[in-house]
């Protein structure tokens, strides 16, 4: 026997309060109210959910687990990787293999299948916005990784021809992995409106250390406003 | 811990962790044994009135006993118990889709007190339709005292009424296929086993308490094919005869509320005028008082009176004693003087048959008696199971059921011609209120604007700037707009995403165009107790997809056909499906 609060279960079954309450009163579901609690058999409840095509999942602590994308800033994600100044490069690929092999907790066996992944997708159209500003991330996020998002910055010693839309060579480059397509929009919607500041692009260009770097970001992220911030 | 929190908490734990089915199966032995009771206690009644009135049927006025037990009963139900008139079994059956099967406490024996003063007295009338609204009470009341679900309720209602009329007839079967048929009007496993067991329980106390009689004893009649292919024929009978006496009672039923409300009469004197004219056709033929089931025991029996005209007038006399009994307002039900009429047209059809074809070896004239009454039953009701089964229980004889089940079929055919609707249902439909679960009507009865309401809409301010405005279109889920007034928050016209979309790209008029200037004024809109199926009538008149919901010059949350889809599909699913 279970025991959960009206507005869980109904969470749970993805109905409005009003619906459950009235089944629950109609006798059109296994579940007795009993002082506000729903008292149901889990199995009973959930084969219900099944023969009626609802979805029935109790989620009583996921909460906290579903916060963790909405307080997934720009500086999380950047304070995740690494900002790197690299010495020598020969080409647009090296660049991005140097770079997928700084990448936090990625298994050996994937970093082939990741750079396979981001030449596929500058082969469509390339990433460099422009301004020698290179986005480079796969088309769709890799299985399972990562788990949370990251950044890593890369500066190359000499501007890398990258075959960008306005013919520039790139100076800096942002490797975009995120867990899923739309934590990937947000961190692209973020970085796009930080890289479009003019006194960012002027730091970027002195090519600073990750702490100036995060510092800088971290400011303009706040002044995007708390609001939106908290909305997935 | 005193007891009555120990057994609160005991029951509690009851209805938690027992199995709902075997619950329900528990719960229907308790209500079929009330609701035979109800059925032997009416029974009594109805004997002990007509003795008291036994000794006074020869006087020179007893004519006037009729008028005197369809006034009092109606005195007793308008004045002491205030409930209103009607066979029961309407609204039993109103009930049962509207209010998920509440009915009041003292319905449990007001008809009873009231059926046995008019039947008692002479009034045309019969005691099944107070019984089963005895016995549908007394099921649903028992369910609101346990605090049971709606649709358990509704099962014991069931259960009440299949035990009163299992008991009453001695016929479990037609007890239960009366309850399913016409009562519930579907056929589910979680409401037939209850029901079963409940028809059992109520049969098996009244035969305790009764003794196994069997009302209309039938001898062995030799049923050959012809007069199971005649037995089409006396259909067609039938079938007139019901639409007759529906409509009958309807015109009756006008005709006393028109002269009600032109001589200002109260309900008990309009009966007990009905009554007057009940005795006055009593006094030539007694046969139509009462329920006036020995006349059918005579009939099938074969004891009739001969006359192929006598038995038409007869036929006639009754059909209008009912009328004037339940078409004034009398209380009572439709059954039993359907079961009489029905056997008086099978004896006039089988005296016909005679009539035209001498040589022909008929059955006896009790058989057709038989099949007449089903095929009343049949047609006046819609319903050619009850019929069926309760016939061929309350004669006690298997072998008619060939002819029973065509006259039956073709009755209640022939009979949906004349007359769309049962006499139950007739008034519902009228007023469209009959909601069977799974129907349109009520899927939208059920599910109200609090639950489909989208609240996620971002109101904006009149004065609000274009700019503003796209900054939080970023934000927002919808392509609908409120606008309120600032100063006093009321609800002022609509803004949708259509309405800006030409203006989006434009940076010239980011500061210079207002929300106001963008939005709608005259929109439509809907209150949160508005009935979903006048909105959705709405919305298609004037073709529109969705609607704000407004209480107060207030915005509360947009109605969209969208969403009503994704409910409606829900609540169908759910109550459509018997777990």
């Amino acid at each position: 026997m279970k025991r959960l609060r009206l507005q869980e279960t109904a969470a749970g079954l993805d109905l409005p309060v009003h619906t459950l309450e009235r089944w629950i009163r109609q006798g059109r579901i296994p579940v007795v109210l009993v002082d506000n609690f729903c008292v149901f058999r889990e199995e009973a409840l959930a084969r219900w959910a099944r023969q009626h095509h609802m979805p029935f999942r109790i989620r009583e602590k996921d909460a906290a687990s579903q916060g963790v994308f909405c307080s997934e800033g720009l500086g999380a994600a950047l304070q995740r990787g690494a900002v790197m100044h690299l010495l020598d490069c020969k080409d647009r690929e090296d660049l991005l293999w140097q770079m997928v092999r700084a990448v936090p907790f990625l298994p050996p066996a994937m970093e082939g299948l990741l750079l396979e992944k981001l030449l596929e997708r500058e082969s469509m159209v390339s990433t460099g916005v422009g301004r020698g500003i290179a986005l480079p991330h796969p088309r769709v996020p890799l299985d399972n990784f990562p788990e949370k998002s990251c950044i890593i910055t890369a500066f190359p010693h000499e501007p890398v021809a990258y075959g960008a839309m306005d013919g520039q060579p790139v100076f800096v480059l942002f490797l975009l992995l995120a867990r899923d397509v739309k934590a990937h929009l947000h961190l692209l919607s973020r970085l796009s409106h930080c890289l479009q500041d003019e006194r960012v692009y002027a730091l970027l260009m002195e090519k600073p250390e990750k702490s100036a770097l995060l510092e800088m970001l971290a400011a303009k992220e706040k002044a995007l406003g708390e609001k939106q911030v908290n909305r997935p | 811990m005193n007891m009555t929190a120990w057994m609160k908490k005991g029951w509690s734990w009851l209805r938690t962790h027992m199995d709902p089915r075997l619950f329900m199966m528990l719960m229907a032995i308790v209500v079929g044994i009330f609701g035979g009771l109800a059925a032997v206690l009416l029974h009594h009644m109805i004997e002990m009135v007509a003795g008291l009135f036994s000794g006074y049927r020869q006087r020179a006025w007893s004519f006037l006993l009729p008028a005197m037990g369809a006034a009092a009963a109606v005195y007793f139900m308008e004045k002491i118990v205030r409930e209103g008139g009607g066979h029961g079994v309407p609204e039993v059956i109103y009930a049962v889709s509207r209010h998920g099967g509440l009915i009041r406490l003292r319905s449990t024996f007001s008809r009873i007190f009231a059926s046995s003063m008019t039947i008692g007295s002479g009034g045309s009338a019969g005691p099944e339709a107070p019984v089963v609204m005895s016995g549908a009470a007394i099921g649903s009341n028992i369910g609101r005292i346990l605090g049971l679900n709606e649709r358990q309720r509704v099962v014991l209602v069931g259960c009440g009424a299949a035990s009163a009329i299992g008991s009453i007839f001695n016929a479990p079967v037609a007890g239960m296929v009366f309850t399913m048929e016409v009562l519930l009007g579907q056929w589910r496993s979680s409401h037939l086993l209850p029901i079963t067991l409940a028809a059992v329980t109520g049969t098996q106390l009244s035969r305790r308490l009764h003794g196994n009689q069997i009302p209309f004893e039938s001898a062995i009649f030799g049923i050959q094919m012809h007069d199971t292919l005649a037995s089409a024929g006396l259909a067609l009978i039938t079938a007139v005869v019901a639409i007759g006496l529906i409509r009958g009672m309807r015109r009756m039923h006008g005709l006393s509320l028109f002269l009600a409300s032109r001589c200002h009469l109260s309900p008990w004197t309009r009966a007990g005028i009905g009554g007057l004219f009940v005795g006055m056709i009593g006094i030539f033929f007694p046969v139509v008082l009462g329920e006036g089931y020995y006349a059918v025991r005579e009939m099938i029996a074969g004891e009739f009176s001969s006359g192929i005209i006598f038995v038409l007038v007869i036929l006639l006399a009754k059909m209008l004693a009912t009328t004037f009994t339940l078409g004034w307002g009398g209380i009572g039900g439709i059954f039993a003087p359907s079961l009489v009429m029905g056997a008086m047209a099978g004896l006039l059809y089988h005296r016909i048959l005679v009539f035209l074809f001498p040589a022909v070896g008929w059955v006896n004239e009790g058989c057709f008696a038989l099949l007449g009454m089903a095929g009343l039953l049949a047609g006046v009701l819609q319903a050619p199971l009850t019929a069926i089964f309760l016939i061929f229980e309350i004669t006690g004889g298997y072998e008619v059921v060939l002819p029973l089940m065509v006259v039956s079929a073709f009755s209640t055919i022939l009979c949906r011609y004349g007359e769309p609707h049962s006499i139950y249902l007739k008034d519902l439909v009228a007023r469209d209120e009959l909601l069977r679960p799974g129907t349109d009507g009520r899927v939208l009865l059920d599910l109200r604007i609090s639950e489909v309401m989208e609240k996620d809409c971002i109101p904006v301010q009149r004065n609000m700037l274009l700019r503003n405005f796209i900054h939080l279109l970023k934000n927002s889920r919808r392509n609908y707009f409120p606008v309120e007034d600032a100063a006093t928050g009321r609800f002022v016209g609509m803004v949708h995403l259509d309405d800006v979309r030409p203006y989006l790209l434009d940076q010239m008029l980011y500061d210079t165009v207002l929300m106001e200037q963008l939005m709608h004024r005259n929109v439509m809109v809907v209150h949160p107790d508005d009935e979903l199926g006048d909105i959705l009538e709405t919305m298609d008149r004037l073709g529109l997809f969705s609607m704000p919901v407004v209480a107060d010059h207030r915005f509360m949350g947009m109605i969209s056909k969208a969403t009503l889809l994704d409910h409606y599909r829900k609540e169908l699913r759910v109550q459509t499906s018997d777990e």
